[in-house]
């Protein structure tokens, strides 16, 4: 059973649908612990600001143990998107700092582009290039433009833990993020068109 | 490897239906904005943009329908504008599965809307819709309600306050082009793209391959959107991604046959 977690930070629909057209079934799409203790497959969506999204899953009672109990104690297969994936790392510095989940060492920051003319948000179609993660080689076999849309980025502390990276201007950060059963994406598999589609597919595979 | 320039593709809908009577062939309801984006996605639209312009609730109320919908054999990123006057309505617009909703009339009657609604969804999804004409020299005025209703405040003073407030990116159109087929506004395009940290959306004018080009090298804009020239096929988006690249603008290419 997929699980795609509802905390009220995420575009579920768009997120839902893609998994869908990948070839998911039966995507449950919820934020009960009872149900994600049962999960083989977990979804994390995410979007806005880190440490609204930090709260929002805070606020659902047992969410934050339930995933810690099934992603980490018992290797459920999990996938964070965009802030999904941020949360994964130990700390949010937006604003003031916010901690993670730490599932993946690392921070998130500001993107610093470096120049006037390259704008932040980062937001459009970029190149995401693999670092020789299974997954994406399974899914691209090298690199390919996805849908980004994001101000701040993932910061991994162990470039081992990077899946795939983004370059914008002066910046590179991770584009995606992999240890053993965590995978996370800065970009929007669900709104990247036929790569998108093709990496969430592989990542159904595992 | 970098950041690409974006071809967006706007349909005007209106109680559900697209407007500007759009003539493709093969499509099974002209008429279906869920069919001509469904079209734009297979041809690689980079985004693609829904301007609802009807004016009762029920009209509205169809909007969602639409988006949901689409958000179901769409798999490209959506902006959704018009009538959004709430946080709901933003709300309301993002679950059923619009990535951003551009504002227009109520940024200017309650800027704070702004900064709210990119408190609640991240500014990522807030996207300021300017139109404005331009009343002298580098200088152009907000207009509201479709480009009715003069406001008397400032294009560029507007702009910078929005974003200071927090929008995401700007979608600036220009009243005097708007139809006209003879090109973007490209000074106002300028002012406002050189003056704000966001990335800005031309609209307003498009009749050729080079308006959109100049767009993106006059213009300096991040994306280029067009309605007709699409639709009424005088240009494909291949054509147009053909033309940008040929100025030196980073396009992307949509993927062809298997990816590996």
């Amino acid at each position: 059973m997929l699980t795609l977690i509802d905390y009220g930070s995420g575009n579920l629909r768009s997120a839902e649908k893609a998994l869908v057209a990948a070839g998911a079934r039966d995507v449950c799409v919820t934020a009960d612990p009872d149900r994600i203790a049962k999960a083989d497959q977990i979804v994390l969506p995410g979007v806005g600001a880190f440490a609204d999204c930090a709260a929002n899953l805070a606020a659902v009672d047992g969410l934050r143990e339930a995933l810690e109990n099934r992603v980490r104690g018992e290797g459920a297969t999990f996938l964070g998107i965009c802030v999904g994936m941020q949360l994964l790392a130990d700390v949010g510095i937006e604003f003031g700092s916010t901690p993670g989940l730490g599932w993946i060492h690392g921070e998130t920051s500001v993107i610093q582009p470096g120049s006037a003319e390259l704008k932040v948000p980062h937001m459009g179609w970029n190149s995401a290039k693999p670092t020789g993660n299974m997954v994406f080689d399974a899914a691209w076999g090298g690199a390919q433009d996805v849908y980004f849309v994001h101000s701040f980025a993932f910061r991994a502390a162990h470039d081992a833990d990077v899946a795939a990276w983004c370059t914008y201007g002066a910046d590179r950060f991770a584009a995606a993020v992999q240890k053993d059963n965590v995978m996370g994406v800065q970009f929007h598999p669900e709104k990247s068109q036929r790569a998108g589609l093709a990496l969430l597919e592989e990542w159904l595979k595992q | 490897m970098s950041l690409k320039v974006r071809i967006i593709p706007c349909l005007d809908v209106k109680d559900g239906r697209v407007v500007k009577g759009v003539q493709f062939e093969g499509l099974r309801d002209a008429g279906d904005p869920v069919e001509q984006a469904q079209f734009y996605d297979s041809e690689g639209a980079d985004e693609i943009c829904f301007l609802d312009i009807s004016a009762s609730h029920e009209g509205r109320g169809t909007l969602l329908d639409v988006v949901r919908r689409t958000a179901e054999v769409c798999f490209t990123p959506l902006t959704v504008g018009g009538g959004v006057r709430t946080t709901d309505d933003f709300r309301a617009l993002l679950l059923a599965g619009a990535d951003k909703v551009a504002i227009n009339t109520s940024a200017v009657k309650d800027p704070s809307l702004v900064t709210a609604a990119a408190r609640r969804f991240g500014a990522q999804c807030v996207v300021v819709a300017i139109d404005a004409k331009q009343t002298g020299p580098q200088q152009w005025e907000i207009f509201t309600h479709g480009g009715r209703n003069p406001t008397g405040i400032d294009a560029l003073a507007f702009a910078k306050d929005v974003v200071a407030r927090g929008a995401g990116e700007l979608l600036v159109t220009s009243m005097d082009k708007d139809g006209t087929k003879s090109g973007y506004d490209l000074a106002l395009t300028r002012a406002i793209a050189d003056s704000v940290s966001v990335p800005v959306i031309a609209s307003g004018g498009v009749g050729k391959l080079d308006d959109l080009v100049a767009g993106i090298t006059q213009g300096h804009a991040n994306a280029v959107l067009a309605a007709s020239i699409f639709h009424f096929r005088t240009h494909t988006l291949a054509e147009a991604r053909a033309a940008l690249a040929a100025a030196g603008a980073k396009v992307r290419q949509p993927i062809q046959g298997n990816l590996r």
